[in-house]
C-alpha cells in the first residue's frame, strides 16, 4: 500500500482487518471501513473510472457521493460509486462505460473528436439520409449509457417501512449533533440521520486538528447516545422530501418513509470544483476530499500538492496538508488580497510558497492524461482574466481545489424553502422556509464549527417552538463574519476546451458559450440543452457553476438568473428499494376457493378475481360454450358477488333515488324491482341496476362490478348536496350474490327456500326476503342472461354455505357453475348492454336505445338538463347487434375493432362471441345512425386489416318475446 | 343446541385448530399448537382471525334510542368505543352509524324482541374480517405496512387508514392481557389483508394463533 499514512486519531478504517479484493481483475488489499476509492488510492490506483462521453481518465474527486467520477460494477449490480463503497472481503469490482479496461480505454479516442460532439450535436446530426439513422442510433446506443444491466438480475424485495418522529434532523455535523442534543433534552422524538458510516459530519475531515472541536464532537455524540429519544441513524440518506415533511430515507436495506412533524435540515454544503484546463485530471480532486483520505482513511491524496484557494479553507488545508508529510509546492489564491487570518499567517510560517490573484490555468499530464506532473498558474487581472502570457509550471502529482461551497439543499428546495443568494457568503442561503422547516449549519452559509454548533441549537429550539413547546428561549441567527468563503466566478478559459463544468456530462465551458448563442438564456433551459446537471450526481458539483456562467453571459444576477427546480431523488437509490413488499390488494368473492378447487380460470375483473370458466386453461372456447348451452338447457350458478350492493335507507330514500335515476320509484311496489339507470350530469351513461323496494324506506340497489366504489361515493356527494333524510351502505362486500339461471332453476331452489317461489307468487321482477338453506336471503327475480333466474344475495360468510346447498340440491338437475366469460356470452345473446363495456365515457341513453328508461316529465334528475340539450341534437352513434357472415379463414374480430365504410371509420365493435348457443357469430357494435337498420352490411376491420363484414340485426338475439325469463 | 356451522372465515388458516367453538353458526378456532405457546407467542408477536364474532350496524337518526333502549353502553363521539358485557365492542362510526362486534360468547349483541326495528333505525349487514395484531412486535409490523403513527394512536378509539393497501378500520385496544391492535376490512380484501400481514409476522417469526390467547377467560 503505497500512499497509506500512519494510524490517524479517529480513522475509520479498522487496520486489523485487512481486506483482499479485486479492481479490473487486480488483486488488492484494503482495511474494513475502507470504501473502493480510498482502498484503491491508498494502493496507488489514480484512475478509478471514465468520463461519460469522452472517456476522459477520472480519479477521487469528492470522496463524499457527490460526484460520478468512480462508477463501478459489482457482479450484477452496477453504477455503484466507489467513493461510498464499502469494502468488503473478495469484493471484485470494474470500471463501467469501458472498452477494454479503465486503464486502457479503446473508447478514449472520443476525447480527441471531443471538437466535433459539442453540447446539442445530437440533435442536429444523423438526420439525414434518413435510411442511416438506424445505423447512427445503434452506433450510439452501444457507446451511450454507464453500466450493462444484467437483466436476470433480481435483487431481493427488501420491505418497505413507515416511521414517525417530532424532528428529523438530517446531517450529524456540528450543526445537526447540536440540534439533535437540544431537541433530544427537551423530550423531542429525534431522528438523526447521516449518510455516512459514523456521525460528526466536518468534525471529521475539517476540524480533526482541532483539540475543542474534537472535544465538542465527542461530547456531543456521548449525550446522542445517552439520549433514548434521540434515533441516530447512520448509512442513511435523506433522498427526497414530499408534501406535509413526508421524508424518503434510504439505508442498505430498505426505504424509510418517514412522517416528521418538524424538519431540520443540517446537510452542509457541497465543496465546488474551479472550472481550468484539464480540471478532472485524477489526482486534481476538491480539499474537502484530500481532508477525508487523511482523516477518515489514512491516505495520502498526492505526494506533492498545489492548492488553488479562494477562502480560509484552502489555508487550513495547506497546514492540515503539511503535517501529514504531504509536499505543499503552493497556493494559488485567486483573490488579490490573500487571506489575512490566523491560517493565512501560520501558512506563511510553514514557508509554502503563496500566490496571490493568481489561479491554475491548466494541468499538465502524461500517460494519456491519467498521470498529473503538474501545473502551470498564472496571474489574473484586475476583472479577473488569466494572463497565461505570466504563467508559472508548478510541479506537482496533486491538485486539491478550494474555492467555495454550495448548499445541501435539494431537501429544502423540495419543501418548498425559498432561497436568496448572499453576496457576504457568495452562496444562497435559505430566505423563507415553510412553517416545520428549519436549516441550520453551513446550508446556512455558517462556516465555523462554533458558529454551526449555535446555529444547531438555535434551529432546535425553533422546531421546538414550531412544536408547541413553551418557554424556549430563541437564539438570534448568526451571520458569517469575514471574507467570502466562496469565489465568485472561479471559471477561467482557455482555448483547448478542456475545462470541465459538469465532470457527470463532460460538459466544458464553451459548451456554455454556444448554448447561449443558440438563444439558451434561462437556466432551465440551458439544463436542458447541455445536460448541465442531469447526469447522476444531479448538479451537485456543477449547477452553481452553471447559473455563475449563465448570470455572466446575461449579465444579470446570480438571483434573477435562478436555479434549476430540485426534485427527489436527491441521490441515486436502488430500484428495489422502492418496489420494496408488494401491496396490489385483490378483491376476492367469498367463493374464491371453492371456483379454484373447482378448476376455474380465475381472471381478473377491475379490482376483482372471478372465474372465467371452469375447465381447461387450453378449452377455453368449449367450455363457455358448454357451459353456455347448459344454462338455456339445463340449470347453472355463477358467483356475482362482485356485483355493487347498496342499501338505500330512510325516509327521502325514494326522493333521493328520484333524482339520482332517470326512472320514478315514488310509487314503486315494495317486493319489486325496477331497473335503474344513472347518468352524470353531462348525461353519459354512469350506471344502470336493478332497484329493489324492500320497505316505504328501504331499498336494495345493484350496481356494476368495476363502478360500484365510485357510484357510492358519488351517491355520498349527491347526498350532501341534496340535504335528504337518506342513509346509504355499501354492502359489496358484505354480501354475496349468486346467481340461479336455466329452465330447472326454479326446481332447484324450491328445495332450498323457505319462500313460495312459484311464478304466480314470486314473478319475474320481484322481490322476496326469506332463507334460502337457512341462511336470511334477498331473492330477486332477473333476467341478465336470459333464462328464469333467481339472483340470491346472502351475508359473505355464509356463502360458501348456500353455494354448496345450491350444488348439492341441484346435482339431481345437472347443476354446474358457470363463469363470468359465460354470462357475458348469455347476456350478449339476451342484447343486454354491459355499462362500461358497451358504453363509454361519452354514452348517453339515446346512443344505447335506453330512452325507455328515463321517466318522462320528472322534475329533476341528475343529467336531465344535459339530456335535455341533446335529445334535441341528431344522434351521432347508435349501438345495435351484429351477426357476422364469411368469418370462415378469417382472423376474427376483437372488441374495439373498427367500423369501416371505405376508409372512413363508422363505428367500433363493443362486444363480440365467435361462439354462441345461437350457432353463428354475434355482437354489439356503435355505428353511424345511417347504418343501425336492421340488414345494413357492416365492414369490420380486423388486426392484421382484414375485412370480415357483417350484418346489423334487432335486438336481442335471443327470446325477443321474453318467455324464457317469466 | 348448537347451529349448524353456515359462516365461514375469509382466512385460509395454517391448520385445523387442536380445538374451537361453534360460535352463532361459525367455528372459532382456540388454539392450533400449543395453548400455552400461542399465550407466549401473544406476548411477542402473533396474529389471530376472529372473523368468527358476530357482527352487526345500525344507523339512522333513530339508532341511538334504540340501542339506549337495548342498555346498551353508548359511546359519546364518533370513533370512540365502549365495551359489551361479554368483551364485544360498539364503536360509534358516525353521527348517526354504530359497529357491534360481540364476545367470544357471541350473544351480547342487542336484537329486536319482536323482530321489528323502530322507524329512523335500520339494521347493516356487517360481515367484516376481523383480525388481531397482538405482542410487543405488533408495532414493527404496522410500520412496514400503515402510514399511521400508532404511537400516539388513543386506545380504544377506531382509526380508519389504509393497511398493506387495503382500507382498514385499526382498533388499538386496551384492557387485554397483551398490547394487541384488531383491524376490521371488507371481507372482499380479506385474504389480500391477511397474507401481507402473515407474510410478515412469519419474518418476525409471529405465528397464527387462537382466541384464547386472546381472551384468557375463555374455556
Amino acid at each position: 500500500m503505497t500512499s497509506r499514512l500512519p494510524p490517524q486519531p479517529g480513522e475509520w478504517i479498522n487496520r486489523e482487518q485487512p481486506l483482499d479484493f479485486q479492481f479490473e481483475g487486480v488483486s488488492y488489499q484494503g482495511f474494513t471501513g475502507d470504501v473502493l476509492s480510498s482502498a484503491l488510492w491508498a494502493n496507488g490506483v489514480r484512475v478509478l473510472g471514465r468520463s461519460f462521453k469522452y472517456h476522459r481518465p477520472r480519479g477521487i474527486y469528492s470522496l463524499a457521493n457527490h460526484d460520478a467520477n468512480a462508477l463501478v460494477s459489482v457482479g450484477s449490480r452496477t453504477n455503484l460509486r466507489a467513493d461510498c463503497l464499502p469494502l468488503e472481503a473478495n469484493l471484485q469490482a470494474s470500471a463501467v462505460n469501458t472498452l477494454g479496461s479503465v486503464s486502457r480505454d479503446h473508447l478514449a479516442i472520443m476525447d480527441r473528436f471531443s471538437r466535433f460532439l459539442p453540447v446539442g450535436f445530437y440533435y442536429k446530426a444523423f438526420h439525414t439520409p434518413r435510411r442511416l439513422f438506424p445505423f447512427y442510433e445503434n452506433q450510439m446506443r452501444k457507446v451511450a449509457g454507464l453500466g450493462r444491466i444484467d437483466p436476470q438480475y433480481r435483487e431481493a424485495a427488501t420491505a418497505k417501512q413507515y416511521d414517525f418522529c417530532d424532528l428529523l434532523i438530517v446531517g450529524a455535523g456540528p450543526a445537526g449533533l447540536s440540534a439533535a442534543v437540544d431537541a433530544g433534552e427537551r423530550g423531542l422524538r429525534v431522528i438523526l440521520v447521516d449518510e455516512n458510516p459514523h456521525p460528526g459530519g466536518s468534525f471529521t475531515w475539517q476540524w480533526r486538528r482541532h483539540a475543542e472541536a474534537l472535544e465538542r464532537c465527542e461530547q456531543l455524540l456521548n449525550r446522542v447516545h445517552a439520549l433514548d429519544n434521540i434515533d441516530l441513524r447512520v448509512g442513511t440518506l435523506a433522498a427526497g422530501c414530499y408534501s406535509d415533511r413526508w421524508v424518503a430515507l434510504f439505508d442498505q436495506q430498505r426505504m424509510t418513509k418517514l412522517r416528521a412533524a418538524a424538519v431540520l435540515v443540517a446537510s452542509g454544503c457541497f465543496e465546488q470544483p474551479a472550472v481550468f484546463q484539464n480540471n478532472d485530471a485524477p489526482g486534481i480532486m476538491l480539499g474537502s476530499a484530500a481532508q477525508r483520505l487523511v482523516h477518515r482513511y489514512a491516505v495520502q491524496p498526492f505526494s506533492q500538492g498545489v492548492i488553488l484557494g479562494a477562502n480560509r479553507d484552502a489555508y487550513r488545508l495547506a497546514s492540515d496538508l503539511t503535517t501529514h508529510g504531504i509536499d505543499v509546492t503552493a497556493i494559488c489564491d485567486l483573490r488579490p488580497e490573500g487571506e489575512s487570518s490566523p491560517a493565512g499567517t501560520r501558512v506563511q510560517e510553514l514557508g509554502i510558497p503563496i500566490y496571490r490573484g493568481y489561479t491554475i490555468y491548466q494541468a499538465e499530464t502524461r500517460r494519456r492524461g491519467t498521470q498529473l506532473t503538474g501545473v502551470i498558474a498564472c496571474p489574473l487581472d484586475r476583472q479577473g482574466d488569466t494572463q497565461p502570457q505570466a504563467g508559472l509550471s508548478l510541479p506537482c502529482d496533486g491538485v486539491a481545489v478550494s474555492v467555495g461551497w454550495a448548499p445541501d439543499a435539494g431537501l429544502l428546495y423540495q419543501a418548498g424553502a425559498r432561497f436568496q443568494y448572499q453576496s457576504a457568503v457568495e452562496q444562497f442561503v435559505p430566505h423563507t422556509l415553510p412553517p416545520g422547516l428549519f436549516a441550520a449549519g453551513r446550508v446556512n452559509g455558517i462556516f465555523s464549527w462554533a458558529d454551526q454548533c449555535i446555529d444547531g441549537q438555535r434551529a432546535a429550539r425553533a422546531a421546538a417552538i414550531h412544536l408547541g413547546h413553551p418557554d424556549i428561549t430563541e437564539i438570534p441567527t448568526l451571520t458569517h463574519q469575514g471574507t467570502p468563503p466562496s469565489h465568485p466566478y472561479p471559471i477561467f478559459p482557455h482555448p483547448e476546451k478542456h475545462n470541465f463544468v459538469d465532470f457527470d456530462e463532460d460538459i466544458h465551458l464553451a459548451d456554455f458559450k454556444n448554448a447561449h448563442q443558440e438563444g439558451y438564456d434561462n437556466i432551465e433551459l440551458v439544463k436542458r440543452f447541455t445536460t448541465v446537471g442531469m447526469g447522476p450526481s444531479q448538479g451537485k458539483l456543477s449547477n452553481m457553476n452553471a447559473i455563475r456562467i449563465l448570470a455572466r453571459q446575461n449579465n444579470a444576477t446570480i438571483d434573477a438568473t435562478g436555479t434549476t427546480t430540485s426534485r427527489p431523488f436527491q441521490h441515486p437509490v436502488p430500484i428495489g428499494h422502492l418496489a420494496g413488499r408488494r401491496f396490489h390488494p385483490l378483491r376476492r368473492t367469498p367463493l374464491d376457493a371453492w371456483h379454484r378447487q373447482a378448476g376455474a380460470q380465475m381472471a381478473h375483473a377491475g379490482a376483482w378475481l372471478r372465474p372465467e370458466y371452469y375447465g381447461a386453461a387450453d378449452e377455453r372456447a368449449q367450455s363457455i360454450l358448454a357451459e353456455a348451452e347448459h344454462v338455456r338447457q339445463r340449470v347453472g350458478l355463477i358467483d356475482v358477488s362482485t356485483l355493487g350492493k347498496l342499501q338505500v335507507t330512510g325516509p327521502d330514500a325514494a326522493e333521493f333515488l328520484e333524482r339520482i335515476y332517470t326512472g320514478r320509484f315514488q310509487k314503486q311496489s315494495t317486493q319489486r324491482l325496477r331497473y335503474g339507470l344513472a347518468c352524470d350530469e353531462t348525461g353519459t351513461v354512469l350506471e344502470d341496476g336493478v332497484i329493489a323496494r324492500l320497505a316505504h324506506d328501504h331499498f336494495y340497489v345493484t350496481a356494476t362490478s368495476g363502478g360500484s366504489g365510485s357510484f357510492y361515493r358519488e351517491l355520498l356527494r349527491w347526498r350532501q348536496l341534496f340535504q335528504l333524510d337518506v342513509q346509504i351502505s355499501n354492502l359489496t362486500g358484505q354480501l354475496a350474490a349468486l346467481n340461479l339461471a336455466g329452465p330447472d332453476s326454479r326446481d332447484v331452489l324450491k328445495e332450498l327456500a323457505c319462500i313460495d317461489i312459484s311464478g304466480e307468487a314470486f314473478p319475474y321482477l320481484g322481490v322476496r326476503v326469506g332463507t334460502v338453506a337457512g341462511v336470511p336471503a334477498t331473492l330477486m327475480r332477473v333476467g341478465f342472461v336470459g333464462e328464469l333466474g333467481y339472483e340470491i344475495h346472502v351475508p359473505a360468510s355464509s356463502a360458501v354455505h348456500v353455494w354448496e346447498q345450491l350444488c348439492e340440491t341441484g346435482r339431481p338437475f345437472g347443476l354446474k357453475p358457470f363463469g363470468v366469460e359465460t354470462q357475458r356470452l348469455l347476456r350478449l345473446e339476451k342484447g343486454h348492454l354491459i355499462v362500461g363495456h358497451d358504453t363509454d365515457a361519452l354514452t348517453y341513453p339515446a346512443e344505447a336505445d335506453l330512452q325507455w328508461a328515463i321517466a318522462q316529465n320528472k322534475p329533476f334528475f341528475v343529467g336531465s338538463r344535459s339530456l335535455e340539450i341533446l335529445q334535441k341534437r341528431p344522434l351521432m352513434r347508435k349501438l345495435v347487434g351484429f351477426r357476422l357472415k364469411d368469418t370462415e379463414d378469417k382472423p376474427f374480430p376483437e372488441e374495439c375493432h373498427l367500423i369501416l365504410d371505405g376508409e372512413t371509420i363508422v363505428g367500433r365493435v363493443t362486444s363480440i362471441a365467435r361462439d354462441s348457443t345461437l350457432k353463428h357469430p354475434i355482437g354489439m357494435a356503435f355505428v353511424e345512425p345511417r347504418l343501425a337498420s336492421p340488414g345494413s352490411p357492416l365492414a369490420i376491420r380486423t388486426a392484421p386489416g382484414t375485412t370480415v363484414t357483417g350484418e346489423v340485426c334487432s335486438l336481442p338475439f335471443y327470446d325477443p318475446d321474453n318467455l324464457r325469463q317469466q | 343446541m348448537p347451529l349448524p356451522i353456515t359462516r365461514t372465515s375469509p382466512f385460509e388458516l395454517p391448520s385445523t385448530p387442536g380445538a374451537s367453538r361453534d360460535l352463532a353458526g361459525a367455528s372459532l378456532a382456540l388454539w392450533f399448537d400449543d395453548p400455552e405457546r400461542e399465550r407466549q407467542a401473544a406476548q411477542r408477536l402473533a396474529l389471530c382471525d376472529l372473523s368468527a364474532l358476530p357482527k352487526a350496524g345500525y344507523k339512522g337518526n333513530g339508532a341511538t334510542a334504540w340501542l339506549q333502549t337495548h342498555q346498551t353502553p353508548l359511546p359519546a363521539e364518533t370513533f370512540e368505543s365502549t365495551r359489551l358485557t361479554d368483551g364485544g365492542i360498539i364503536v360509534k362510526v358516525a353521527a348517526d352509524e354504530y359497529f357491534l362486534e360481540a364476545g367470544p360468547s357471541g350473544v351480547d349483541l342487542p336484537v329486536p324482541s319482536n323482530g321489528e326495528f323502530p322507524p329512523d333505525c335500520f339494521p347493516v349487514v356487517r360481515e367484516d374480517a376481523s383480525l388481531v395484531l397482538c405482542g410487543a412486535r405488533a408495532a414493527a409490523v404496522l410500520l412496514q405496512v400503515c402510514g399511521y403513527d400508532f404511537s400516539t394512536a388513543t386506545l380504544d378509539r377506531v382509526i380508519y387508514t389504509r393497511v398493506a393497501g387495503v382500507d382498514s378500520a385499526v382498533f388499538p385496544a386496551a384492557g387485554y392481557p397483551h398490547t394487541h391492535v384488531k383491524l376490521w376490512c371488507d371481507r372482499s380484501y380479506a385474504v389480500s389483508l391477511w397474507n401481507s400481514l402473515v407474510e410478515i409476522c412469519e419474518e418476525f417469526e409471529g405465528p397464527i394463533i387462537g382466541a384464547q390467547a386472546l381472551f384468557t377467560d375463555l374455556p
